[in-house]
């Protein structure tokens, strides 16, 4: 049950020169899926702004409706690429849930979200001990190896195909690596998503203590939220790369080669954390052209306007995360798309729900796991 | 709708521009394409306001294709928030189309008019325009409240009122930029600054919605556009006949009038009400506070009242 609010007055003043600068134009709505879907002026950014402003003028509390709000925001930031004053909702939306979990009055299911984490380093609620079960045989704790594949919770509880897929490519290029596997935790964007800072701290240094045994310097990440939360609440002495980054690297450098076509209308799905967040929007669309056969299509809103699939929903509103993925299914149809490629899992997960939403049979793969069938190690010239 | 098909001249159909399907559904509509004229981009900056009001008028008469200006308040607010517009009391900006003669001709008159100012290059006025497209509202977040006037006057009277503004906003941060010419006129838009967090100063802001478009009343203009400062100026905007077919429509497709209901063209509001909330903002900022804030916690049934009054209903 979410109940009303009363921001602190540290909130207050980080967040009171965005708020007063809204003009309340509502271009924000053209970003948002949310809005989008549901239709509602109060999931708005806008919506929210106005609510929040007189709240922080002492006059009323945040009213139960537009707190539950705030926590249907995706954060996915594609309302300030569209704001003409620049106003970054995403951190808003971050000081207000950040000051509710200090409060400890998050709404039930962010509270549960966030002991589920915080006590079992997932957010599924599996036993730790279960992680590395898909590592089996590939589970590599070596000192002294610089490159860690950092799976992270959705390939190593629920779609461990691309996992598999990611060691798969990088024992072909011949490369070293360590994956973590039971030792690995949460990367901890669960919880910073719920606003807990300081239990989500203890994760990552969790990660950090492993990651210093090893002695990592670069980490390839599959899940865009793993890659986006290394990148930015992470040490950058950990150099973070996107599982695209990486690989294309290694195309490049010749470590692998494709050994057969993939002849498919593929549309690439440009997931927030990886773009908005992390300004990473050619690497993957480099990538998937180099495959032979493959013709790269594009959303009419894509790169840094691309729209959310609602992934971050999936812990709140699974039907609400459907319907918003059902509309990027239909735009991805509508171009004659055969398969959308992910680079992340929940993104994947959550498009796969929206296909059965729209009744559109299309489909939807992670990107790694396009590979394991069609490459090969390159042979070198003959002398 | 009763299915019947109208065939509408190119004025008639004007009507249904952004009526989105509620007024009638376009079956069929023959275009006329032109081809896409020749175009040249020119950027004059002034050193004072008179010499650039004058230059503005002249080339308004040429009916360019596109025509604007900024005063010296909107260059320095904009500039304030980031952009990087050329500093000079007027500067103005011209896109001339037509064919390479035309384009000539247009050039040397233009030219000949903006004798004594600044002459930019076209790819220094193609830079200045695409900027002028995409600073939006950034500087708004100086107020933080950003307060916009609208007003529609004969170009020959500019300068006599950017005048009487400069006079009644002093003490202001404001600037004003053109929204475009035709026949004769321009229209401008006036951005005010001011600070919504402190009710003094906000009304008092607000209260410049009686003195600005009397302003423009007092040099032949008028207001333009709907919004709440204008409702109570719609008798000066159009005829009495026109308001009365534009509530005719309105009460048709809002019977119960639930959008925008003291917004449009529906607003009873008597303007001496509006005129004397103005004075008391203005004289007594404190008191307007207190009394919006006691109004704020009026109970539903007394807004519903209040609403009906004012044509509007409260669900």
């Amino acid at each position: 049950m979410t109940t009303p609010y009363r921001p602190t007055q540290k909130v207050i003043q980080e967040i009171r020169e965005d708020l007063f600068a809204c003009a309340s134009c509502g271009y924000c709505r053209f970003g948002c899926p949310v809005f989008q879907t549901a239709g509602f002026e109060r999931v708005t950014p806008r919506g929210r702004i106005l609510a929040l402003k007189r709240a922080i003028d002492g006059r009323t509390d945040v009213p139960a409706e537009i707190v539950d709000s705030i926590y249907r925001c995706l954060q996915c930031a594609g309302c300030k690429v569209n704001c003409p004053m620049e106003i970054d909702f995403v951190k808003i939306c971050e000081a207000i849930r950040g000051d509710m979990a200090e409060k400890n009055i998050l709404p039930e299911g962010q509270e549960m979200l966030r002991k589920t984490v915080s006590e079992k380093g997932n957010p599924f609620g599996e036993p730790a001990a279960e992680r590395g079960v898909w590592a089996g045989k590939v589970e590599r704790l070596t000192p002294g190896v610089p490159l860690l594949y950092f799976a992270g919770c959705a390939s190593s509880y629920a779609s461990n195909r691309i996992a598999r897929s990611v060691v798969k490519v990088l024992e072909t290029a011949g490369i070293p690596f360590n994956v973590m596997g039971r030792e690995e935790n949460c990367c901890a964007a669960p919880l910073l998503r719920v606003g807990d800072e300081a239990k989500a701290k203890v994760l990552i240094d969790k990660n950090i203590a492993v990651f210093e045994r090893l002695q990592t310097t670069e980490i390839v990440a599959s899940c865009a939220g793993c890659f986006k939360t290394l990148k930015t609440a992470y040490p950058e002495k950990f150099h973070a790369m996107h599982v695209t980054q990486f690989f294309l690297k290694l195309l490049k450098e010749g470590a692998f080669t494709f050994k057969k076509d993939f002849p498919k209308k593929i549309i690439y799905f440009d997931g927030c954390d990886i773009g908005r967040h992390a300004g990473v929007y050619e690497e993957p669309r480099e990538f998937l052209r180099a495959i032979p056969g493959v013709t790269l299509l594009e959303y009419d809103y894509n790169r840094e306007k691309a729209i959310c699939c609602g992934g971050p929903l999936l812990s709140l509103d699974i039907k609400l995360a459907a319907k918003i993925a059902a509309d990027r299914v239909r735009e991805a149809a509508a171009k004659g798309a055969e398969m959308i490629a992910t680079p992340c899992p929940t993104c994947m997960v959550n498009l796969k729900s929206g296909a059965e939403e729209a009744g559109i049979q299309i489909s939807i793969q992670d990107i790694p796991m396009i590979l394991p069938g069609i490459i090969e190690k390159k042979t070198p010239a003959a002398p | 709708m009763d299915g019947t098909v109208l065939d509408l001249n190119p004025w008639e159909s004007a009507a249904l521009a952004g009526s989105e399907g509620t007024l009638g559904i376009v079956v069929e509509a023959t275009l006329k394409v032109f081809p896409k004229p020749k175009e040249r981009f020119r950027f004059f900056a002034f050193s004072t306001l008179e010499a650039g009001a004058a230059a503005l008028s002249a080339v308004a008469a040429m009916r360019p294709y596109f025509l604007h200006f900024f005063d010296q308040g909107a260059i320095r607010l904009l500039n304030r928030s980031g952009a990087h517009f050329k500093d000079a009391a007027f500067t103005m900006l011209a896109i001339l189309q037509g064919t390479d003669a035309e384009l000539d001709l247009q050039d040397a008159a233009l030219k000949d008019i903006c004798r004594g100012a600044e002459t930019y290059t076209e790819e220094e006025a193609r830079e200045e325009w695409k900027d002028r497209y995409n600073i939006e509202l950034k500087f708004k977040r100086l107020g933080p409240t950003l307060m916009v006037q609208e007003l529609r006057l004969p170009m020959g009277q500019l300068l006599s009122v950017l005048g009487e503004l400069k006079s009644l906003l002093a003490g202001y941060d404001w600037g004003v930029q053109s929204l475009g010419s035709d026949e004769g006129a321009i229209c401008l838009l006036i951005f005010i600054l001011t600070d919504e967090r402190n009710p003094k100063v906000f009304f008092k802001a607000m209260s410049l919605a009686g003195p600005v478009p009397k302003i423009g009343y007092r040099h032949e203009g008028t207001v333009y556009g709907i919004s709440l400062h204008n409702g109570a100026h719609l008798g000066r905007i159009h005829s009495a006949s026109a308001v009365r077919a534009m509530r005719e429509m309105k009460a048709r497709w809002d019977p119960e009038n639930l959008l925008n209901p003291c917004k449009t063209v529906w607003s009873r509001i008597p303007p001496p009400f509006v005129s004397l909330a103005m004075v008391a903002m203005r004289l007594m900022p404190g008191l307007t506070a207190l009394g919006m804030s006691v109004a704020e916690r009026m109970p539903l049934s007394l807004i519903r009242i209040g609403l009906k009054l004012t044509g509007g209903r409260l669900r």
